[in-house]
């Protein structure tokens, strides 16, 4: 684009159309080649997917006949997808809302003190930074009941070992627990950031007319937040939703499929079971329940936050 | 005194070279006719999992003396044993050439024959036996680990055996055997039948001293099923299909052998943590002195025996598995298994690299490695190694490895087995939780049906394939391939 | 603000356990790396003995995982740096222009991070086999395929992120170097890129670590020559045995990176984290 072609006189030259239109459209210039990739490989995978679903196929199969909804309707027929459903939504309830109290909690408190503030805060993002895999395996160790460091120290406490992954009553909780764990110190980080950023206009006046610092925190520190709030939820929810490598080490969906999530649910039905377009269509499914709940989400955000 | 560590320390080197030197001897060259090194400088890749104890030794021992006579680099892709099968099958269902030899469980090949990337071995064989020697395993483990129904397709890594390992120094020690003696009436010995299994297991069960009863694996659906069938299930005369492919599962054998085996009491004599306990738990439990006794495989014989894994190694002994004493008969019946994985070629690669992934098979899983293994870690899957006098001396527990190869029963190789075991597995696994078993299993039995419906079995009058037709498939592949077979006669 | 001294005891109490939380696995975790077998695990644990390296030499030598280091580094960098060769223009593109339906595709953008990696394992093996036979062009099992589809989740992310920081700089910054002779790209890579270097560094920390730590898609699509070291880890555990003191060597070699790198970049990472929603 050079700019002295603008001036070039004779408004509707061929040149001046061919700079307005590059002008008007010279966003594409630099959205294009990333939108391009993302095209290929995010919108591909999901017709393909949607595709396969509507046929009957399988690794061996030659013939693949079309077979239209059918595939979901067995999805949606069958116990172990609704149980891995219903598993899913007990992880994105209780780890969502567990890693958020939690990280606010942290959040809150950090901003009362000063003094080791940088190295506190550089323990707790470890677990973020560590592979899922790692976590679980770790705490599959720590959880032994035999071996396990927490089960030892029960034992000094005089408690009896407990084997919390292997019961179906609380293997589900246990990998919760752990999935809280390494996650609650990322909304520590987003909401500590954006405590960082709050106008500090309000609190003042708000101090000088003695009002409570609980109605201060209603009132003011909570709707301010708003948006990082749900940028930490959205985040959040996203992950819990799709959890898979802590679920597949840790327990691996056992016992009795208490722990299976939709992820693993739909990998082992894929690549284990070989049934290629019953998981395509659950995974299908999968894609249409997060984009309502982040579609939900995002209005809440986008009523505070313009964007583009 | 530093030199004497020196040469100390030389010393142990050197000793650990020498089975290093004498395995390279026992190796011909691949050519031995001119001494030729027709694949040198050529690569061979190889899917495998690397934890079983006897794979680790194939690499320490073998691969180099392989690599060193032949100029043949090899390449693993190592995978966690779960992921190996998804991985293959995508691989092959793609027709891809990413490997040249797999890692296959007999649970698998029926899957993977039907993807039609098994490559079958009868030209590879006929062109140059070397030492393969397919004639050297018994029917029943040849059909169930390197068949597909009736194709030849792959030579054992090993074959598994359920075994009995236990702990010496607790059944040989005065007080225990008198004590017990006095509760129940009868001598100490090493469970033979069920009933005995459990009464031995309650005298040892102490969870005060850490100590229990013993140990299955109950962690996934796979393992359950597979240590509710073979320790369990087929001395009760359970079966998998009937010959029209209809599950057994809901039987009233079924169902008793359910109640005991994740039965609530049973489950009590076990350490703590049992419901997820997968085959490395069971054994962590063991080597490390938690458990009298516990239900193993063959293939772990040469880690419960080091003693750098296993504190209990020098105090632990192995014995045929309980079975089940029929009331009519009054026989005792054992559950028996030949399973296990087989190396296996691919079809999709070229035909050199095929002939080069034979010559590795024939020469590095043939008779004279075999050989060696069963010498140095004392598990076999060979007639040859299993009846060797020599051997045998050394190592007691061949001689039932050998009568279980002869009968045990290996699983179906379908291509939906995998699914089929995963929801008779899920059954088991709520049981153990509380669960009722006689509903459980009706329903995973209604589940199996539908799963081998939905594969068009019952419309296409497809047939189970009993051990006793696996065996006939062997013997007239190795008539094809104009081989005696023992037990072909 | 002034806090009471008894609320900052309780603040500092708190803080404190969940610090010790947080470090009684990891450290008592790797501690076993440095175990013999023997004492790998065992009841009561051992605290006191002397360490040794065995277990690193085994899992990088004699496992060759140092191939699987090698691969996940080239995996992980090389993915970052297309996604912010790739992202940082876009995001720019969509900080500086308004155009139709950019809004909608910015929130279309946000939204791909949530799509299930399950959704596109499978049909990306079907695309690079498909490519393959048509083209020739062999994308299965190299560095570059599986660069490829972590743009998935890293591209999004980094044009998110980037967006925030391009979005806080006035526009009057790259107009006046403009008026100056610059052209639009001199003027964003003389003028605006040093000004958002640390949002840059952020951002590339971040995507290397969700990167570094992807297991999934690794899990269907890796190979022989691709496999990483999350893939490593996982071959130590199931079936036969647990193998701890190794797992936990392999674990010490994938936290160690990126634990450093946080050190590091800390203060990037924060500001980094709120996606640039808070202007």
């Amino acid at each position: 684009m050079k700019p002295d072609v603008a001036t070039q006189p004779g408004g509707q030259s061929l040149s001046r159309r061919v700079y307005s239109l590059t002008q008007r459209h010279r966003h594409w210039f630099f959205i294009g080649p990333a939108l391009l990739i993302l095209l290929t490989v995010v919108i591909y995978p999901i017709v393909f997917s949607t595709g396969v679903s509507l046929f009957r196929v399988t690794f061996a199969s030659t013939s693949r006949p079309f077979v239209g909804l059918q595939n979901f309707e067995r999805m949606l027929g069958n116990d172990d997808f609704l149980q891995s459903a219903y598993n899913t939504l007990y992880y994105v309830v209780f780890s969502v809302s567990g890693s958020f109290l939690l990280g606010f909690g942290a959040a809150l408190l950090i901003r009362r003190i000063s003094r080791g503030r940088n190295i506190l805060r550089l323990v707790l993002i470890i677990p973020i930074t560590m592979a899922p895999i790692v976590v679980g395996l770790m705490w599959n160790w720590m959880l032994d009941p035999l071996f396990g460091l927490i089960n030892w120290f029960l034992g000094l406490l005089g408690i009896p070992g407990q084997t919390l992954l292997a019961q179906a009553s609380t293997a589900r909780l246990m990998v919760v627990l752990v999935d809280i764990w390494q996650w609650y110190p990322l909304v520590f980080l987003i909401i500590e950031a954006g405590m960082a950023t709050l106008p500090r206009a309000p609190y003042e006046s708000a101090r000088l007319e003695g009002v409570s610092s609980w109605m201060i925190f209603r009132r003011i520190t909570l709707p301010l937040l708003r948006p990082v709030i749900l940028v930490a939820l959205l985040l959040r929810t996203v992950d819990a939703f799709r959890t898979f490598d802590i679920v597949r080490v840790m327990t691996d969906g056992g016992p009795a499929l208490t722990t299976e999530t939709l992820s693993l649910y739909l990998y082992r039905t894929a690549f284990t079971f070989n049934k290629l377009s019953r998981a395509a269509a659950g995974s299908i499914l999968m894609l249409l329940v997060i984009g309502l709940i982040s579609a939900m989400m995002f209005r809440f955000l986008y009523k505070d936050i313009e964007v583009g | 005194m530093k030199s004497l560590k020196t040469v100390l320390l030389l010393l142990f080197v050197f000793s650990l070279c020498l089975p290093l030197v004498s395995a390279q001897d026992s190796f011909p060259l691949t050519d031995p006719a001119t001494g030729a090194r027709p694949y040198e400088g050529r690569e061979l890749r190889i899917i495998n999992t690397e934890v079983v104890p006897i794979l680790a030794y194939e690499h320490e021992i073998l691969d180099p003396a392989y690599e060193e006579a032949s100029g043949v680099t090899l390449i693993y892709e190592n995978m966690a044993h779960s992921d190996l099968l998804p991985r293959i099958q995508t691989t092959c269902a793609a027709g891809g050439d990413d490997f040249d030899i797999m890692f296959v469980e007999d649970g698998w090949a029926g899957a993977l024959a039907a993807l039609g990337c098994l490559e079958e071995l009868d030209g590879l064989y006929l062109a140059a036996p070397g030492d393969s020697h397919p004639e050297d395993f018994t029917a029943r483990a040849f059909g169930t680990v390197a068949m597909a129904k009736e194709k030849w397709v792959g030579i054992p890594t090993l074959v598994a055996v359920g075994m009995f390992a236990y702990r010496t120094d607790l059944f040989g020690d005065p007080d225990e055997q008198a004590a017990f003696q006095e509760a129940y009436g009868r001598e100490l010995t090493v469970p033979q039948t069920w009933e005995e299994l459990a009464e031995v297991g309650e005298f040892f069960t102490r969870p005060e001293d850490e100590l229990w009863g013993f140990n299955y694996r109950y962690g996934t659906p796979n393992n359950i099923l597979f240590d509710y069938m073979i320790h369990f299930g087929f001395s009760r005369g359970v079966d998998f299909f009937d010959a029209d492919f209809n599950p057994l599962f809901g039987t009233e054998a079924a169902i008793d052998t359910a109640n005991f085996f994740v039965g609530q009491d049973f489950l009590a004599l076990q350490p703590p943590g049992r419901e997820s306990y997968q085959f490395g738990e069971v054994l962590q439990n063991f080597t490390q002195g938690k458990v009298a006794m516990y239900g193993t495989e063959s293939w772990a014989i040469p880690l419960l025996l080091d003693p750098e894994a296993s504190v209990v190694a020098e105090h632990t002994a192995f014995a045929p598995i309980p079975g089940w004493r029929n009331p009519e008969t009054g026989e005792i019946q054992s559950a028996l298994l030949s399973a296990g994985p087989a190396y296996m070629i691919n079809a999709h690669i070229s035909d050199e690299q095929k002939q080069l992934a034979w010559d590795y098979l024939q020469l590095a899983h043939g008779k004279e490695f075999a050989r060696l293994l069963a010498d140095q870690r004392g598990a076999g899957h060979r007639v040859s190694v299993l009846t060797d006098p020599d051997l045998v001396a050394k190592w007691p527990h061949l001689t039932a490895n050998f009568e279980a190869m002869k009968v045990g029963i290996g699983r179906p190789a379908e291509p939906w087995w995998p699914e089929a075991e995963n929801a008779i597995g899920r059954a088991l696994q709520e049981i153990a939780a509380g669960g009722d078993a006689a509903s459980l299993m009706a329903d995973a039995n209604a589940d199996i049906v539908e799963i081998v419906e939905d594969a068009g079995y019952y419309d296409e009058g497809i047939a189970y394939v009993s051990v006793v037709q696996r065996e006939e498939f062997v013997c007239a592949k190795m008539a094809e391939l104009g081989l005696d077979h023992d037990e072909c006669m | 603000m002034v806090v009471p001294v008894r609320e900052r005891a309780l603040s500092y109490a708190i803080l404190t356990a969940m610090a010790v939380l947080v470090l009684i696995p990891v450290l008592a975790g790797s501690l076993t790396a440095f175990k013999p077998q023997i004492i790998w695990i065992s009841s009561p644990p051992v605290w006191f003995f002397e360490p040794t390296l065995e277990n690193f030499e085994f899992v990088l030598i004699t496992r060759q995982n140092w191939l699987h280091l090698r691969n996940s580094l080239i995996i992980s960098i090389g993915s970052v740096v297309i996604a912010l060769v790739l992202g940082v223009p876009a995001a720019y593109g969509f900080a500086r222009f308004r155009f139709r339906g950019s809004k909608g595709l910015m929130q279309w953008l946000i939204s791909l991070r949530m799509i299930p990696p399950i959704v596109v394992g499978l049909p990306f093996y079907a695309m690079f086999l498909f490519l393959e036979r048509a083209t020739g062009l062999g994308l299965r099992d190299t560095h570059f395929g599986l660069i490829l589809t972590y743009q998935t989740f890293l591209l999004p992310l980094v044009i998110w992120m980037m967006r925030g920081y391009f979005v806080e700089l006035p526009a009057a910054m790259e107009e006046s170097a403009m008026v100056e002779g610059y052209t639009r790209i001199g003027a964003l890579r003389r003028v605006v890129l040093p000004v958002v270097w640390p949002g840059i560094v952020a951002t590339a920390l971040l995507n290397f670590i969700f990167a570094w730590n992807e297991f999934f898609l690794a899990l269907i699509l890796a190979g022989n020559n691709t496999s990483t070291l999350p893939m490593a880890a996982g071959t130590y555990v199931v079936r036969a045995r647990v193998e701890w003191g190794n797992l936990f060597a392999v674990n010490l070699i994938i936290m160690m990176p990126v634990i450093v790198l946080t050190i590091f970049l800390r203060q990037q990472l924060v500001k980094g984290l709120t996606f640039g929603i808070l202007e």
